[in-house]
């Protein structure tokens, strides 16, 4: 789990909070990226070529910084693997008297930029475009290391939930296209959002111009059920209770109240894939309609 | 905060005689440099650390101090100590990352607030050596039975360089004491002490209640309810095997048949949708004790694959085709018979384990016009605490998941619904000890649905669990009684 907002409150009375980066806790930056559970490989300059790849290829890493008595030299890599080894001729092969993967990592080391934890992402785009990788930290206090896999996995989980939520929305309004007429839709608009928006002549007649929360209270109503049961199928408490559980982390996402969680995540994507069947489901029998028409 | 501001006072912590007691022998001069203290479930362990915490930094406002918890308890650990005033920070990686950057040269743990930290995250092995390598003025080491497993060798290297240990242990252990040196101050809160309320109120004025009563309410399922059973337990059959996360799951597919039918639903859709992928499992957000699933795919045989899709397709279209659940109607039997008995406000808790049934539930009370309140783990910590706070001052019925409810206390509830009942010890141990509690003024009961016409061994062993805690627990044979037939 990311920093807490809740912690903000404290630091201001501690020490440290007058040296941490309060804003690396608000905005999305270096620090958030790099995987909270990441364990920075490092090997030492003696290391065989030939041990350096079989580790890199056992933890799956493409690159590994080299270290000497704590002190970042350059990183290793198959990149640097392949320059080195392409740019020597079979000559200097046959002079060294001893295959590519006989040789020191420190032979083939190439450079990689430093970027410190509260550094904005934008700031290492360009070398993370040339060398497919930043170090994290300095040369003597290496924190870590990200790659273009980690920036692509955190903004994946960043706007995921906001991709899912917006087909979750889209859906719910389609199968109540379906399972209603536009008259239909009045009616049910008047009968339960009333009561929310305070008389009549104020409640929203094209679902366009509703929220989800109005989606949620008109497949819920109980007089309404009737119309939905064909499209949702099973019982209105278990569609409402869906419907119910995606409002409130709809909510917490849309305010900002607290992080989205793997679990959120998952139900997110239960609850998406619940509609895209009902959507699929409606789907054909408007089809087997048509055709019997 | 400027230090031109005048310093907030800081809250006095209300604790009981014996918390009191534990509090003045620790800052007495003669209190030797590692305690242990053991107590059982709502004894008052956690507000006394809290209360140490506190002190000691009031007393030495430059000490360096670290207090591991387990990671569900930090929340509540924090805003505790918030409540009191004491400078804390959660230390977790995107913290210690940026504590790292600041500072590189080793001595970088702050001084002057409580360095909160979990014992998940101070077992990672640069935290281990981090926290090694430093002098603390105090450790304190909640839930010792947590740490045991891994972390011997951080409390042993702690424990030589810290001035001061404090470990809590919740189930009092004669290994517990193998961790310290010897001669050492051991603390015993036992459980009779406070569990029988007579010694303890007699001394200080609580009021005397009955022990709490475990009631079993029967009922029956629908022959379209018993279908879906079979079925399941087809399932069931397939991922029945010898290794434990299969077998985990097959138990996981018959508890989430006999919570609810969203359970079962959410957990079918799932093996639809991945049936090779154990992860997908693992991860579901209504699954407890996922984190003991292995990351390696369920089932690899390809006609297991599709017979699991099938079987699990056929089953979410019968589950919708059922418009009856005979276990909510007996819920709804439950909730009627205690309102109708009750002569005081009833506060009522339930606990499921799933997320996709307190939602249901939710749902269910909404139709009938009914409000309630819910708690569950998705819930910012801000939120979990105005429910309980609402429930504890309103009363009315909350539904929660097991494990928000750690570090909270709910000993005005009347009645214990366990719509689930927590499959292991440890969860019932904390479901209970919330309720439980030192100053419960009115008998707590606790229902239990139990199905007359259908075999579930998981069930079984999840009752039979029940009934030998509340024995244990409450030394009596009387607690347990048939409900009646709904």
């Amino acid at each position: 789990m990311a920093a807490v907002i809740s912690n903000l409150r404290l630091l201001d009375n501690s020490e440290a909070a007058r040296g941490l980066d309060l804003a690396s806790e608000l905005f999305h930056r270096i620090n958030r990226i790099i995987p909270q559970d990441q364990v920075v490989l490092t090997i030492e300059p003696t290391c065989k070529v030939r041990d350096a790849i079989a580790l890199m290829r056992k933890h799956g890493y493409s690159q590994v910084p080299v270290v000497m008595s704590g002190e970042v030299l350059g990183v290793f890599s198959f990149r640097s693997f392949a320059f080195e080894t392409a740019s020597a001729s079979l000559d200097d092969w046959s002079k060294q008297k001893c295959s590519p993967g006989d040789l020191q990592v420190d032979d083939m080391l190439e450079e990689f930029k430093f970027a410190r934890v509260n550094e904005e992402m934008k700031n290492v785009f360009d070398a993370m475009d040339k060398d497919n990788g930043v170090l994290i930290g300095t040369p003597e206090n290496l924190i870590g290391i990200l790659t273009p896999m980690d920036f692509l996995k955190y903004l994946h989980q960043v706007a995921s939930p906001f991709v899912m939520l917006s087909e979750i929305e889209l859906a719910l309004r389609a199968l109540i296209h379906i399972a209603l007429n536009p008259d239909q839709i009045v009616t049910v608009a008047r009968r339960c959002l009333t009561s929310i928006y305070g008389s009549e002549d104020k409640v929203p007649t094209s679902l366009e111009d509703m929220t989800f929360d109005n989606y949620q209270s008109i497949v819920s109503f109980g007089d309404n059920w009737e119309a939905f049961e064909p499209v949702f199928s099973g019982t209105r408490t278990r569609t409402s209770a869906k419907l119910k559980e995606i409002n409130e982390i709809r909510n917490d996402l849309f305010h900002f109240k607290r992080e989205i969680t793997m679990q959120d995540h998952q139900s997110l994507a239960t609850h998406r894939n619940w509609l895209l069947s009902k959507v699929k489901q409606a789907g054909g029998c408007l089809k087997s309609e048509v055709s019997h028409d | 905060m400027t230090s031109n501001e005048p310093k907030q006072k800081a809250p006095i912590v209300k604790l009981y005689p014996h918390q009191a007691a534990f509090l003045d022998m620790f800052f007495s001069t003669d209190c030797k440099r590692q305690i242990l203290l053991k107590g059982g479930y709502g004894t008052g362990k956690t507000t006394v650390l809290n209360a140490v915490a506190q002190e000691f930094l009031k007393q030495r406002p430059s000490a360096r101090v670290l207090f591991m918890a387990p990671e569900g308890l930090l929340p509540s650990f924090g805003e505790r100590l918030r409540e009191t005033n004491t400078p804390l920070q959660i230390i977790e990686r995107y913290i210690f990352r940026e504590m790292l950057d600041f500072k590189a040269n080793g001595d970088f743990w702050p001084v002057g607030q409580v360095n909160l930290i979990s014992h998940d995250f101070a077992n990672k092995n640069d935290i281990q050596d981090s926290i090694s390598n430093t002098i603390w003025d105090l450790v304190i080491i909640d839930e010792a039975r947590a740490f045991r497993e891994n972390l011997i060798q951080l409390f042993s290297n702690v424990s030589t360089k810290s001035n001061k240990v404090i470990v809590s242990s919740t189930v009092a252990s004669e290994d517990d004491e193998s961790f310290f040196e010897r001669g050492i101050t051991v603390v015993e809160w036992r459980h009779d002490m406070f569990a029988n309320h007579e010694l303890y109120g007699e001394r200080y004025g609580a009021k005397i209640v009955p022990r709490p009563a475990l009631h079993e309410v029967v009922y029956s399922l629908t022959l379209l309810e018993l279908n879906i059973r079979d079925k399941v337990s087809d399932l069931f059959q397939i991922f029945k095997h010898t290794v434990p996360s299969q077998n985990l799951i097959a138990k996981l597919l018959l508890k989430s048949s006999q919570s609810s039918p969203a359970a079962l639903e959410g957990i079918l859709q799932k093996m639809v949708e991945r049936p090779n992928n154990l992860e997908s499992l693992a991860s579901s957000p209504d699954l407890a004790g996922a984190d003991l699933l292995e990351k390696t795919p369920i089932i690899t045989d390809v006609s297991d694959i599709v017979k699991v899709q099938e079987i699990a397709a056929n089953v979410i279209q019968e589950n919708y085709d059922i418009d009856r659940d005979s276990k909510l109607d007996a819920f709804n039997g439950l909730l009627s018979r205690i309102n109708e008995g009750s002569n005081f406000n009833a506060r009522i808790c339930v606990i499921t384990e799933y997320v996709s049934t307190l939602y249901y539930l939710a749902t269910e009370m909404e139709n009938q016009g009914a409000k309630c309140i819910l708690l569950h783990g998705r819930m910012t910590l801000s939120d979990r605490q105005r429910s309980i706070s609402q429930f504890n001052k309103d009363g009315g019925l909350l539904i929660t998941t097991v494990a928000p409810l750690q570090g909270f206390e709910l000993s005005d509830a009347s009645d214990l619904v366990f719509y689930d009942i927590p499959g292991n010890k440890e969860a019932l141990w904390v479901v209970l000890s919330r309720f439980d509690r030192i100053g419960r003024a009115i008998q707590l009961n606790m229902h239990v649905f139990l199905p007359d016409n259908s075999a579930n061994s998981v069930i079984d062993e999840s009752l039979e669990l029940l009934r030998k805690v509340v024995t244990e627990a409450y030394n009596s044979g009387q607690t347990v009684a048939r409900l009646g037939q709904f």
